[in-house]
């Protein structure tokens, strides 16, 4: 017997939800073998069960967000093993724990609920329109339906269009209010073709004509983003220091090695991640994290870089850049990248870092401010490298340049160090050379 | 067919007229419905044209002429029983409900009671609180009464005649601001059977549900404004409260996954509600939101203008509905 609970997958994962189950109910498992993916608010992560046994029960639903530690499923030794009580001591353990702190009642009446305009502007508007009954409850009743409790909703007609299409709308966003699924939602997948069919949500939620907006339901991801930027925005005390880099040489450098190496694909990137990594290693100051009541300086540069996927931005981490040759940055970065996108990555490869780079360069951004990733006390925002007058000596020339700007946690760093470091940036960013130092 | 152009309450005289020609057991009965020609002229010319054994003058006596009418009944005769004002009819509310609707499972089937009740209900111009009852929710509840509300001097016609044929008791209810309604309807004779909705205006996006005089406002008020917003409303009209056609409401909402309900009467219990109910278990796969409702507030009709057209269904009122459901909110 076996009462299997949501799982804590990552050190910051305080709930999780079900993507994906990989057995049925009445199925063998095997020790070792993979149960669910499970969504946390980092990644997609394949639950591998310890134990073998028979699965018998599922507890939760795809999609529902669940408190770590919470029962998701039966597992039993024997296929035909009684498991009442095992089911009895979930629900009893599960009803305080559910993630959403919704009251019974609320969820039970949710299908009246539902009939109340959640999404109604105003209580100005003239409360005879669309309330279900005394305004007072409808008002009381619709938050509990809101998006938070788990449950995929969906209108009937949706479901029937979407069965009708074989497509699994458990994943489409609903544009409806609370998130409800509804006929559009349905019939954009379906006119996307079965790739879109499990899109994700934002890609999804397709803006009906003359809507004035569209809600769009936030994924755990989306909600860790949120907490951790609001947290690091208000709490931090940020400086930025910029600086124009000349990047002629960088580019000679990038077009040289493309030259001699072309399978090796080596980027500007790369080469900015590889100046950053050398830099670091003599700034031990700005390779460093603040934490409360002491400010860790890191021996090993393990750079995070920023990658935007369709979910949103994770970070995950080149450990020991200042070790690693630049073939090696420039491969190790690329898996790093394609594992985020496709939200493969391993806790240990998203968790910790000394240092952060976003670049958005390659998007044309002249220059920008980023938020510091705590507990990190630096990070480069890394801009495009354009075309403009650039003074040499007593004459105006043509020069390629490219800003950096460096935001710091001015608690951990003081503009000198800051701009000490970025001094070393500069210097081995214009003359890439140094990179063999 | 030869077309001619009638008002409302000239379309149900004439209802009464051809009725009272065909079969000399109909007559009709009420207050001033003889020497004043109606207080609304729906008798017009009738007391000159079939005398006063016909078209009967009563005092203001509601629950004894409506008792008499349902005796009459009884003993064979048919009936048209005209309350000023169906507010009236609540002084008689215990003859219609205990008597002509009942007497027939009560004599076990041995008296039908074949009667019209007919009358102005509703709200009409700032007739404030007591004389402005939507009172088809009250009789619809009753078994053994039907309920019938045109809105049309077509539908009335051919409505009326039909309820005078019926052999169980209708209550038909008018509506005092659209006796001036005028509309091109046959000469010729022609019936309509109750209990058989009309689409009035055919669209594909939503559902609306009206009768009587919301479905004036509906398709003079709400679609164009609708129009305007390239949303193609269609709009349904029961025109028979009681016999309700379901399939008839149904059909339209299969078609358009959606649909907006909207009565002058108050929610509670409305006639709204029995729609809803019934499509909710008639279309529950086709729906694609929840049907959404549009009624007179939950107040007695104020005196007040801009208090009573607060109280009342409006036209920006049925349009946010219809966004509503549409998701464009």
């Amino acid at each position: 017997m076996n009462l299997v609970t949501m799982p804590s997958l990552s050190p910051t994962m305080e709930v999780g939800a079900i993507s994906l189950w990989k057995k049925k109910v009445g199925e063998p498992i095997a020790a070792g073998e993979v149960l669910a993916e499970i969504e946390t608010d980092k990644a997609v992560v394949e639950f591998q069960l310890a134990d073998e046994g028979f699965v018998r029960e599922f507890l939760v639903q795809p999609g529902q967000e669940i408190a770590v530690g919470t029962p998701i499923a039966i597992v039993t030794d024997a296929a035909d093993e009684d498991y009442s009580a095992a089911l009895a001591q979930a629900k009893a353990a599960s009803a305080p724990q559910a993630a959403a702190p919704a009251a019974p009642s609320a969820a039970e009446g949710s299908a009246v609920a539902a009939q109340a305009p959640a999404a109604l502007p105003a209580p100005a508007a003239r409360p005879a329109v669309a309330q279900p009954s005394a305004p007072a409850a409808a008002a009381v009743a619709a938050p509990a339906t809101a998006p938070g409790d788990g449950r995929v909703r969906i209108s009937p007609y949706a479901r029937k269009l979407a069965e009708a299409g074989q497509l699994d709308w458990h994943r489409l966003a609903g544009s409806g209010p609370g998130g409800r699924i509804v006929s559009r939602d349905v019939e954009a997948a379906l006119a996307a073709g079965p790739g879109a069919a499990v899109a994700t949500p934002p890609a999804a939620a397709p803006f009906p004509a003359g809507a004035a907006y569209a809600d769009v339901p936030l994924t755990l991801m989306r909600k860790a983003i949120a907490r951790k930027m609001s947290e690091a925005k208000q709490t931090v005390p940020h400086f930025q220091l910029t600086r124009k880099v000349r990047a002629e040489r960088l580019l000679e450098a990038r077009a040289g090695l493309k030259e001699s190496f072309p399978e090796l694909a080596i980027t500007l990137n790369d080469l900015i991640v590889k100046g950053c990594a050398a830099a670091l290693r003599r700034h031990p100051a700005i390779n460093s994290q603040f934490l409360g009541d002491r400010v860790r300086r890191f021996s090993a540069v393990d750079i995070a870089v920023a990658v935007g996927t369709e979910e949103g931005l994770v970070t995950p981490v080149l450990r020991n850049a200042e070790q690693k040759g630049l073939a090696q940055i420039s491969q190790e970065l690329r898996a790093l990248g394609e594992r985020a996108r496709e939200r493969k990555l391993a806790p240990e490869e998203y968790q910790g870092g000394t240092f952060t780079i976003s670049n958005l360069g390659m998007f044309g951004v002249d220059e920008f401010n980023a938020i510091i990733n705590t507990p990190q006390a630096c990070i480069l925002a890394v801009a495009g490298i354009v075309r403009e007058p650039v003074v040499e000596g007593d004459a105006l020339a043509i020069g390629r340049t490219m800003n950096l700007t460096l935001s710091s946690d001015h608690r951990a760093v003081d503009g000198v160090a800051a701009a000490q470091f970025m001094e070393t940036l500069v210097r081995i960013l214009s003359n890439p050379v140094a990179l063999t130092l | 067919m030869t077309l001619q152009k009638v008002l409302f309450r000239e379309a149900l005289n004439q209802a009464m007229c051809e009725e009272m020609e065909r079969d000399a057991n109909v007559f009709l009965m009420g207050e001033e419905v003889g020497e004043y020609d109606g207080p609304y002229k729906v008798s017009q010319g009738m007391l000159a044209r079939f005398g006063p054994k016909r078209v009967v003058d009563t005092p203001i006596s509601e629950n004894a002429f409506c008792g008499l009418g349902i005796g009459a009944a009884m003993t064979g005769l048919r009936p048209i029983v005209e309350f000023m004002s169906l507010n009236f009819s609540l002084v008689a509310f215990d003859q219609i409900v205990s008597n002509a609707a009942k007497t027939l499972y009560m004599s076990g089937g041995q008296f039908p009671v074949p009667m019209v009740m007919r009358g102005p209900g509703g709200a009409a111009a700032q007739v404030a609180a007591q004389h402005s009852n939507c009172v088809e929710s009250y009789f619809a509840q009753v078994p053994g009464l039907k309920v019938v509300m045109p809105s049309t001097p077509y539908d009335a016609k051919g409505l009326l005649k039909t309820a005078i044929r019926d052999d169980n008791p209708v209550i038909f209810i008018e509506n005092e601001l659209l006796y001036g309604v005028s509309q091109e309807i046959p000469a010729e004779e022609y019936l309509i059977p109750l209990g058989q909705a009309h689409v009035r205006v055919e669209g594909s996006d939503v559902t609306l549900i009206a009768y009587s005089r919301m479905a004036h406002l509906l398709e003079s008020g709400v679609l164009p404004e609708l129009r305007k917003e390239g949303i193609r409303a269609e709009l349904v009209d029961p025109r028979t409260i009681k016999p309700l056609d379901l399939e008839g409401l149904a059909r339209s909402v299969r078609k358009t996954h959606r649909a907006v309900i909207v009565e002058e009467g108050h929610r509670f219990c409305g006639v709204g509600a029995e729609i809803a109910d019934r499509l909710y278990s008639a279309c529950f796969d086709d729906l694609d939101a929840p049907l959404v409702r549009v009624t007179q507030q939950e107040n007695p009709l104020p005196y007040s203008k801009p208090l009573e057209t607060a109280s009342l269904p409006q036209v920006a009122d049925v349009v946010q509905a219809v966004k509503q459901v549409l998701y464009r909110l």
